[in-house]
């Protein structure tokens, strides 16, 4: 069984937020005016570094993080937040009771709440897509081919060898939650 | 890209303020049981706990986002505190809907309902946990680095004491009947030891936002939006002067002096007072807290 992780090269990116509208279009993600900003299951985060004058701000869409150690599964209630044997963090929602624990557990905020189904919703890599064989929208409809999406396990997938000669790094590793996105050309 | 939660609000700040307040009343009248004295208090105790712990399961419930499918709440004890508390919550409501049921309807006696010690023990531990659990059930939410830290559970257990002797004494003045006459000398008890819990709590607050505010980026704006942001009048008002200073001065004035003459008014005002207080702190924490921030430089 494939163990599914995720590499995006910020270097192709080109902040065109197709991978963004994509998964929003296509999950049927509603307008959301929580806290003033729209959502989809990719949030797009822009980070400042440094000090004036020297500011540097990027840019980096963030999926979920599909930890092997979630803190999302290990705080919901009734199971409905599991790990599958791809290593993907799936998402039952005929458990989900909306208690929102999820959201507040998620170092990475990426979850959301869904308020017109009453349920907390993420990123499963579009799991029904990899198993009929098909790319994840954002992936697909990605323009600069920066997100490339494979099996950790196998040193000769793509994903594994654009971590190994690139360097890609998960987001905030010291939180012990062992990411399986990985970014590359960080700057 | 700091931001503060949204999902947990009012309805939960209720939910936990009257978790804590059911909890309070509980111990209250455990421990007037336990001395055999101020039967009148026991009574007013054990009114209050059922209709203040089952608002705040109705509340809790309200805020599901899928209120039919709450029996899925009890499937994971041994790992989520959302299902812990769904236990502890459903075992502590039976054990005092069965108390509040039989004492109404043995209203006409002039005891209370006798019951085997180990009932009142298992309730009062019930209600320590329950009292508890809720700081821990923030606590830890690995998301809001505000509430990760063991003083929060201690801090909502005092909150919880020092609000429930709250309400009984604002019931105990507004029943008062005959048999209240002796009232005084449980009263006197209680607001001594709410001077400690008070005291405690100040100690607490200090603590913990200092701390925070010397602590990550993320903790540090929640201590700041606290202190002196936009929850800075809740906190200050409502928390620290209704809530904390004023129940203090009064109840150190009331304790002068030998005999105690209870003041109906001022007992009133001062009760409200910490009942305003214990939900001020549990909103200013939940709204306070702010996400920690993704970046690949933390």
């Amino acid at each position: 069984m494939a163990r599914y992780g995720m590499v995006i090269d910020l270097k192709k990116c080109v902040r065109c937020r197709t991978c963004y509208i994509t998964c929003k279009i296509f999950h049927n993600i509603p307008n959301e005016f929580d806290s003033g900003h729209s959502y989809s299951r990719i949030k797009l985060v822009e980070p400042e570094v440094g000090k004036y004058p020297s500011v540097h701000r990027f840019f980096m869409p963030v999926h979920c993080m599909h930890c092997d150690e979630a803190p999302c599964v290990n705080v919901c209630p009734t199971g409905a937040s599991y790990i599958g044997e791809n290593g993907i963090v799936h998402f039952d929602t005929e458990k989900c009771i909306g208690c929102k624990y999820c959201i507040l557990a998620c170092p990475y905020q990426a979850r959301y709440y869904n308020h017109e189904t009453g349920l907390a919703d993420k990123c499963d890599f579009c799991a029904d897509r990899l198993e009929a064989g098909l790319q994840p929208y954002c992936v697909e409809k990605c323009i600069g081919n920066a997100i490339v999406i494979g099996d950790l396990d196998d040193p000769n997938s793509e994903v594994s060898k654009i971590i190994r000669t690139e360097g890609a790094v998960p987001l905030s590793p010291h939180l012990g939650t062992k990411p399986k996105v990985f970014y590359c050309n960080i700057k | 890209m700091l931001h503060a939660q949204t999902m947990w609000g009012w309805p939960i700040a209720w939910y936990l303020f009257l978790a804590g307040v059911s909890a309070g009343t509980y111990i209250v009248a455990a421990f007037w049981q336990y001395a055999k004295k101020q039967n009148y208090l026991v009574k007013i105790g054990i009114y209050l706990t059922a209709p203040c712990l089952g608002l705040s399961i109705f509340l809790l419930w309200i805020d599901l986002g899928q209120r039919f499918k709450f029996p899925y709440a009890f499937l994971r004890p041994h790992e989520s505190w959302i299902s812990i508390g769904a236990w502890l919550l459903t075992l502590f409501f039976i054990l005092v809907a069965i108390q509040w049921l039989k004492q109404f309807f043995a209203r006409k006696q002039e005891q209370t309902p006798d019951y085997p010690g180990w009932v009142w023990v298992a309730g009062v531990i019930l209600a320590f946990l329950t009292a508890i659990y809720t700081g821990i059930l923030l606590g830890v939410a690995q998301a809001i680095p505000f509430w990760n830290t063991p003083l929060l559970p201690v801090l909502f257990l005092v909150s919880a004491l020092s609000t429930g002797i709250g309400a009984v004494m604002l019931m105990a003045v507004i029943f008062k009947k005959k048999q209240a006459a002796d009232i005084e000398e449980g009263f006197h008890l209680m607001a001594k030891a709410d001077v400690g819990m008070i005291i405690f709590e100040i100690l607490c607050i200090i603590f913990y936002l200092y701390f925070m505010a010397k602590s990550g980026v993320a903790a540090s704006a929640s201590a700041a939006m606290i202190v002196s942001g936009p929850l800075a009048v809740i906190f200050w008002l409502c928390f620290a002067v209704l809530g904390l200073i004023l129940p203090l001065i009064m109840e150190l004035n009331s304790l002068q002096g030998s005999t105690v003459k209870i003041n109906v008014t001022q007992t009133a005002v001062m009760s409200v007072c910490l009942l305003i207080g214990g939900l001020a702190l549990r909103y200013i924490i939940l709204a306070a807290g702010i996400y920690e921030s993704v970046s690949p430089f933390l």
